[in-house]
């Protein structure tokens, strides 16, 4: 028995030191490395990160690591508990949007100076602060299943109003506004057009919705397997169905619908983290990577990877993309954190006044 | 048991850190969490007061419909098991209790969602992601158990008594109220209580199930603030400080119910051969109709074995996609369990010593299963704001996970093998000792057949349980370490049903398969020993 113990150990210990020798004599020089804090989607299969990082590593020399945290609000929760515990791991923070930039800017380094290459070719709308470096956007705006729509005799609604109707009753799926960005920007957008009678609102649509999802991934999942015939949702799914054989035109069965009161827009960007460059060459590396996200290839990656739309001028987009509604009305939606707290309260409030 | 000494100590050492680390610690740093929620003032926050009152009403509900229809059905099935006492027919209720609450979730979908198979039958019910869908499925599940618990009590009840009543002229219900209910009401009390702590800390099935706001239990309020967007820990401590609440109460009553019913058992206890046993036709027809019913109670949960299923399992891209989270979700499996039945052996040799002092094994005996009245995610809370300083748990941590799976699933091993420690044959150990045998021999020969079943049983028991376990994976998950209950609910997410679904039906395959070994385990233990 001790014997073949003996024997075990023997060979695993050999081979624990033949893997660390072969580590020592082949291992290739160090390149220099980049992390970045970033959500989950990005960096799943089928996602924009595993697209552009072949070639941006293949381009600079160097290896980027992503620090992925689950969705974008933990993302900004683990770099704040990150700078709390005085480790901060990642240079780079992708997948910040307008909303959450306000909250990350105390642990965002600023350009200074430096101006990125591109920037100018950025659309003006989409340009929420210097620092803050855009490289997608899409309007939000609801989707309908018009096959479901037809099948429980539904008009097509066209304003928040139309929502409230009992006809819709537990036919919507939402997001939930505390978790999702997409959720948020619905809220925002609903305290916009109704200012202080957005309470009122509420309290009629609380009944309304099916499900309110933690996630935009969630509630499109159960929009897709025809929970409800209406999600609130980026305009560009429509072209994500047509790349994916909805026919487009009149048989098109998942259509984005414009509302008289128009449509809030989420911005996708990225930044530097403050203080976390260990030498001058990562920050350059940063910098290039920064310029690297609003340059043609990745920007020419993005309609068919993030499906957002690129935020570049003159950009090549697919057919599915021109096939889009024209916006009549974009809502210019506050990014004051305080504004912000004080909606979601107010939404706290109102969904649960009443058991 | 004779060990020596060192073997004592070790044993001692290992469940005092085990102890410290993984469950004394973490719930220290919730309460301790206390003082940064605006030195308490969160605790009376009306929206964190309205999740307690839904939690409250929700458990209640579902522990009372489950009380109802488990205390009905477990009657009339301890009075045939009584007459059957080697039927198998309890097997079927055993058998809900393991399965996965992934696969609950989305086994409701398929039957009640707008494209369910409900629906396409055309009695479509527009129930889903609703509170009543939720109180649903926690009584679907929970009947069976109080049905479980209360047959296996009657099996206790004084026949003599019965007899004489009987011969009395008394009718039913007065030997019910008279008779069989006194002698049952601890246990019945101890499965409701059990009933409420498993409703109250139902996490996935409530995130499947509700539908998110405004229907909220404590459970996914904590997950959200932990979990969702920013996280806010002061106020996922206060959540977790109300649940601790919440839990520790209806495990109270589940130990003071089962201290009771103790005292009870040893004057009941009396052969089984005394009842006629039933015979023929009528036999027959009551084992088909008691194990139609317990079938009833499995058979939604098969939904997810499907076309779809077979078609993912016997093609080569589907198990390369399951290969990561199949190892991940084995691995999980293989160390938790072991871990966990690795320390409740350490525990029953620190506690065998005080053997004779019943205070002091009662309180350790508490102390030790506290997990059992604890939520995982309470747990994992603890253990996130303890040890957030040094490990990274957005980047997945595998050692968290073990840590916490076998904390939580320890109690249960804990519990199996407890009852074997008095009746360990000293005279034959100390017979062999003076026949030469040395320790390891006479262990080897005397005491572990004893403990070989039991122990394998809480290893199939444990890692069953792992398998399924939601709650610790969703808190400590990252894109490197996806096992299988999550990867459920990723792809549920992804628009990959189909997929999901087979991945559901695989766990719930799987989950089965031990059920049944543990099921069989067990009542080939309650045979031998009640024979």
């Amino acid at each position: 028995m001790f014997r073949r113990l003996s024997l075990l150990f023997g060979i695993v210990f050999h081979l624990t030191l033949c893997f660390s020798l072969r580590n020592l004599v082949f291992a290739s020089p160090a390149l220099p490395e980049l992390a970045i804090y970033t959500y989950d989607s990005f960096v799943a299969s089928g996602g924009l990160g595993p697209a552009i990082l072949p070639l941006f590593e293949k381009k600079y020399g160097c290896h980027v690591r992503y620090l992925s945290s689950g969705d974008a609000g933990q993302m900004l929760t683990r770099l704040q508990l990150d700078f709390k515990n005085g480790k901060v791991l990642g240079q780079l923070i992708v997948g910040l949007d307008q909303h959450s930039w306000k909250k990350a800017k105390p642990w965002i380094e600023t350009w200074g100076d430096w101006i990125p290459r591109g920037y100018a070719q950025i659309i003006r709308e989409v340009r929420i602060d210097l620092g803050f470096m855009p490289y997608d956007y899409s309007p939000l705006t609801w989707i309908v299943d018009r096959k479901i729509l037809e099948e429980m005799h539904l008009k097509i609604p066209t304003s928040l109003g139309d929502l409230l109707k009992p006809e819709w009753k537990r036919k919507i799926i939402l997001e939930d506004p505390r978790a999702s960005p997409a959720g948020l920007a619905f809220l925002l957008f609903v305290d916009q057009v109704f200012g202080s009678s957005s309470e009122n609102f509420w309290e009629k649509f609380r009944g309304q919705w099916l499900t309110l999802q933690p996630s935009w991934d969630a509630a499109y999942g159960l929009f897709l397997r025809n929970e409800a015939p209406l999600v609130w949702s980026y305009l560009t799914s429509q072209a994500f169905h047509q790349e994916n054989g909805d026919p487009s035109g009149s048989a098109r069965r998942y259509q984005a619908i414009l509302f008289k009161e128009g449509q809030p827009v989420q911005v996708e960007g990225a930044a530097c983290v403050k203080g976390a460059f260990q030498n001058l060459q990562q920050k350059l590396l940063a910098q290039h990577f920064l310029e690297f996200l609003v340059s043609t290839e990745v920007q020419a990656l993005i309609p068919r990877t993030n499906w957002m739309i690129p935020v570049i001028q003159n950009r090549e987009i697919p057919e599915s993309f021109k096939n889009l509604p024209e916006l009549t009305r974009l809502v210019p939606i506050y990014l004051e954190a305080d504004r912000i707290e004080k909606a979601i309260d107010e939404w706290n409030r109102v969904v649960y006044s009443s058991f | 048991m004779l060990f020596p000494t060192w073997l004592k100590i070790l044993a001692r050492l290992w469940t005092l850190i085990f102890w410290l680390i993984c469950i004394a610690i973490p719930l220290g740093a919730v309460f301790s969490n206390w003082e940064s929620s605006q030195n308490g003032s969160l605790f009376l926050d009306s929206k964190i007061l309205w999740v307690v009152r839904s939690t409250v009403w929700q458990a209640s509900l579902s522990t009372l419909i489950s009380g109802v229809g488990g205390l009905l059905l477990g009657v009339s099935l301890g009075h045939f098991i009584n007459r059957r006492p080697n039927s198998r027919v309890l097997t079927f209720f055993a058998i809900p209790y393991g399965v996965p609450a992934a696969v609950v979730g989305v086994v409701w979908v398929i039957w009640l969602g707008r494209a369910g198979i409900l629906a396409r039958l055309g009695f479509f019910i527009d129930g889903l992601y609703c509170l009543n869908t939720i109180i649903f499925a926690h009584a679907f599940l929970n009947i069976p158990l109080v049905t479980l618990l209360v047959a296996q009590q009657m099996r206790y009840l004084p026949l003599e008594e019965l007899e004489a009543a009987r011969t009395l002229g008394a009718n039913y219900f007065s030997q019910l109220k008279w008779i069989i209910w006194p002698q049952m009401r601890w246990a019945f009390a101890s499965a409701l209580a059990q009933v409420m702590t498993v409703c109250t800390m139902s996490f996935v099935i409530v995130l499947i199930l509700g539908g998110g706001p405004p229907v909220e239990t404590l459970e996914t309020e904590l997950y959200q603030r932990m979990r969702y967007g920013y996280s806010d820990f002061s106020g996922a401590g206060i959540c977790a400080i109300w649940q601790i609440l919440m839990t520790l109460v209806p495990w109270g009553l589940v130990l003071f119910c089962q201290f009771k019913q103790r005292q009870q058992i040893p004057q009941l206890v009396r052969p089984l051969s005394r009842q006629q046993p039933m015979k023929g036709r009528v036999s027959i027809l009551l084992t088909v109709f008691y194990s139609m019913i317990g079938i009833l109670f499995i058979f939604p949960y098969f939904a997810v074995i499907n076309h779809q299923f077979f078609k993912f399992i016997f093609s080569s891209e589907g198990w390369s996609q399951v290969r990561e989270p199949l190892y991940w979700s084995i691995q999980l499996a293989i160390f938790s369990s072991l871990i966990a039945v690795f320390t409740a052996v350490m525990a029953l040799l620190s506690l065998q010593s005080f053997q004779n002092c019943k205070g002091i094994v009662g309180c350790l005996s508490f102390l030790l299963g506290l997990p059992s009245g604890i939520s995982i995610l309470v747990l994992g809370l603890g253990v996130w704001i303890a040890y957030g300083r040094w490990l990274d748990f957005f980047d997945g941590n595998g050692f968290s996970l073990i840590a916490l799976q076998a904390t939580l699933f320890f109690p249960i091993a804990f519990r199996i093998l407890w009852p074997l420690v008095p009746g360990s044959p000293v005279t034959q150990l100390e017979s062999a000792g003076l026949l030469g045998a040395s320790r390891m021999e006479a262990f080897w020969y005397i005491e572990w057949p004893r403990y070989r079943g039991p122990i394998f049983t809480s290893l199939a028991l444990v890692a069953g349980a792992s398998l399924g376990e939601v709650g610790a994976v969703s808190l400590f998950y990252s894109e490197k370490l996806i096992p299988l209950p999550l990867l459920v609910s990723r792809w549920m997410q992804q628009y990959r049903f189909e997929d999901a679904q087979a991945v559901a039906g695989f766990l719930f395959l799987l989950s089965f398969a031990l059920m049944i070994c543990c099921a069989e385990a067990v009542h080939t233990i309650c045979f031998i020993t009640h024979k």
